[in-house]
């Protein structure tokens, strides 16, 4: 079997698998996914996986899980990032110790702006944070606005063999609605027109 | 286990959370209940008002009459579809729109929007109400200046009403003008809709019990415009027919909330007044306005303190980088209070019982 090391992570194999433990390595992915990658530059590889990945299913050669005594009690993100790039190249670039949120913006002050997080790391209670416009990227700053819902994600890079503490601000981007979007809402205000009664 | 009213007794109950919220349970007599706004546990995210009750071992399916939504806020609203889910016999009731048809398009075009923000849960909720609602065909009371939302005749001699005195006909009008701009302007899924100054469409609550009066202040605030907020009430509201024993204070104690005409003209010297703190921000209420309650009455009472709140207890490492990179975090405490005022609804004489349960606290005695 072999596999691209960068394809291995994105592809839906792990998040297909219906284990718990594969359902949190999904996750894990996303996260990866949804920020990290976005701004950090992953060299592609070509070098096949080590053992800490085989093949789940003779049937496909791309269908991997991850190995269950790797997970040990330890972090499973952690140890996800450490077993995955280690053994393939030391230049990788892997984060430990995250702590993620989403937040939307509350206030805009002149050099700040406050906003509401909720914890999607360990839920419960929420935070308020205040960012300093400086905080925030050029290419996200126009983004800044009142209910604006963005990603902050802060953790442990480890580049080159080297350490260093981040912290990531990322502004969802605008989608668009779509016609069934619309028509969906359309016939939903209409369907509750006709069936609610009022007093 | 906590003790039931009688069935002659009036409750009113407040419980806070700190920053997630407030909520309102009423006992109208007979072991007949009626719950204002909602909040949650933001740990476990069990409704407080459903808790509450159930210490009190009411079958909250059969003896919850109604249940009112002062507004469309995060801090009112989280837990209420599961609190209306549970109370099936419970009628609904919120601030009234004019035009119902083009209201209900801009709840369903902010459905979608909700789906995509998961942060947007108030909208959640307020769907999930309609759509149980409509599965029960009971209908939806709306709500506004000077109107009768539930009668109950206790005995011969008691009888209790609840009725709504805002949002005011002009503020209804307004609202539906902001909702055809809203609709209008449709911003992408990736922004949180925003409502303008919401707390002028709240729901304030007066209640007839027995011999007695109460008003609950919901988010109502003092607006320029006399015809609406709470000069409106002062200048129109024709069902207040005697001064009030009971204020829960809008808005949590904030300086716009305040009508210096509704102490003088529509509560009782030395009134009960409750309130709850909000711990975001510079937080609120502020001491200048906490003095200023203490002044006009000494039986102030409020369902925790203000808490200068830090970051969240977390793994030392992250701790570490938020401490490094000078991160201005501070967690939104959660800490329940509740304030319990119980009346003989038969005795007009009587004074209102006040019992402080978790977090609250008697502010006059703390203040001096």
């Amino acid at each position: 079997m072999s596999t691209s090391l960068v394809e291995a992570p994105v592809t839906n194999n792990f998040m297909t698998d219906k284990s718990a433990e594969s359902d949190e390595i999904g996750n894990f992915i996303k996260f990866i996914k949804s920020d990290i990658v976005a701004n950090i530059n992953f060299e592609k590889t070509t070098k096949t996986a080590n053992d800490n990945l085989s093949s789940s299913n003779s049937d496909s050669d791309n269908e991997l899980t991850f190995d269950s005594k790797v997970t040990g009690n330890k972090g499973l993100a952690d140890i996800f990032n450490r077993k995955l790039f280690l053994g393939y190249s030391d230049d990788r670039v892997y984060f430990s110790k995250t702590q993620k949120w989403i937040g939307h913006v509350t206030c805009i002050n002149e050099q700040s702006f406050e906003a509401k997080l909720e914890d999607l790391t360990a839920s419960g209670t929420n935070e308020t944070v205040e960012f300093d416009f400086d905080d925030i990227s050029e290419e996200d700053k126009p983004l800044i606005d009142i209910g604006a819902t963005f990603y902050w994600s802060l953790g442990y890079s480890h580049e080159n063999g080297q350490v260093s503490k981040k912290s990531i601000i990322r502004f969802q981007r605008i989608l668009t609605w779509d016609e069934d979007c619309l028509n969906n809402a359309a016939e939903r205000a209409n369907r509750l027109s006709t069936n609610l009664n009022w007093e | 286990m906590l003790d039931s009213p009688n069935y002659n007794e009036a409750e009113i109950t407040l419980i806070g959370t700190g920053g997630y919220g407030e909520a309102i349970l009423i006992h109208i007599g007979n072991n007949n209940w009626v719950i204002v706004d909602s909040c949650i546990d933001p740990r476990t995210k069990s409704p407080l008002t459903l808790e509450y009750l159930k210490e009190l071992n009411v079958d909250v399916a059969k003896n919850v009459k109604l249940i009112i939504c002062t507004h469309w806020h995060d801090d009112h609203i989280l837990g209420i579809s599961k609190v209306l889910e549970a109370c099936k016999s419970a009628k609904l009731s919120f601030a009234k729109a004019h035009d119902k048809d083009k209201f209900l398009r801009f709840v369903a075009f902010d459905l979608d929007k909700a789906r995509v923000e998961r942060a947007n849960s108030s909208t959640l909720e307020f769907n999930r109400c309609l759509d149980i609602m409509v599965e029960r065909g009971i209908p939806i009371v709306g709500a506004v200046e000077n109107r009768v939302l539930l009668t109950l005749n206790v005995s011969p001699a008691i009888v209790s009403k609840v009725f709504s005195l805002s949002p005011s006909d002009l503020t209804v009008e307004k609202f539906d003008h902001e909702i055809s701009q809203l609709i209008t302007q449709y911003g992408p899924p990736s922004k949180k809709m925003t409502i303008n100054s919401p707390n002028a469409k709240s729901v304030a609550i007066f209640l007839k019990l027995g011999e007695h009066r109460a008003i609950l202040g919901a988010d109502l605030e003092v607006s320029r415009d006399s015809q609406e907020g709470w000069m409106n009430i002062v200048n129109n509201a024709q069902i207040i027919d005697r001064k009030s024993s009971l204020f829960k204070i809008p808005h949590h104690g904030s300086k716009n909330g305040y009508c210096k005409k509704v102490w003088d003209v529509l509560l009782k010297e030395d009134t009960v007044a409750k309130l709850t703190p909000w711990n975001k921000g510079n937080g609120l209420p502020d001491p200048d306005m906490l003095n200023r309650y203490c002044s006009l009455t000494e039986k102030v009472f409020m369902t925790s303190a203000h808490i200068n709140s830090k970051p969240k207890s977390r793994d030392r490492q992250i701790e570490k980088i938020i401490k490094k990179l000078n991160y201005r975090l501070q967690e939104i405490k959660y800490k329940k209070g509740i304030i319990r005022c119980r009346i003989p609804m038969d005795d007009a004489n009587s004074e209102w019982q006040v019992k402080l349960m978790g977090s609250a606290l008697n502010v006059f005695s703390a203040l001096h």
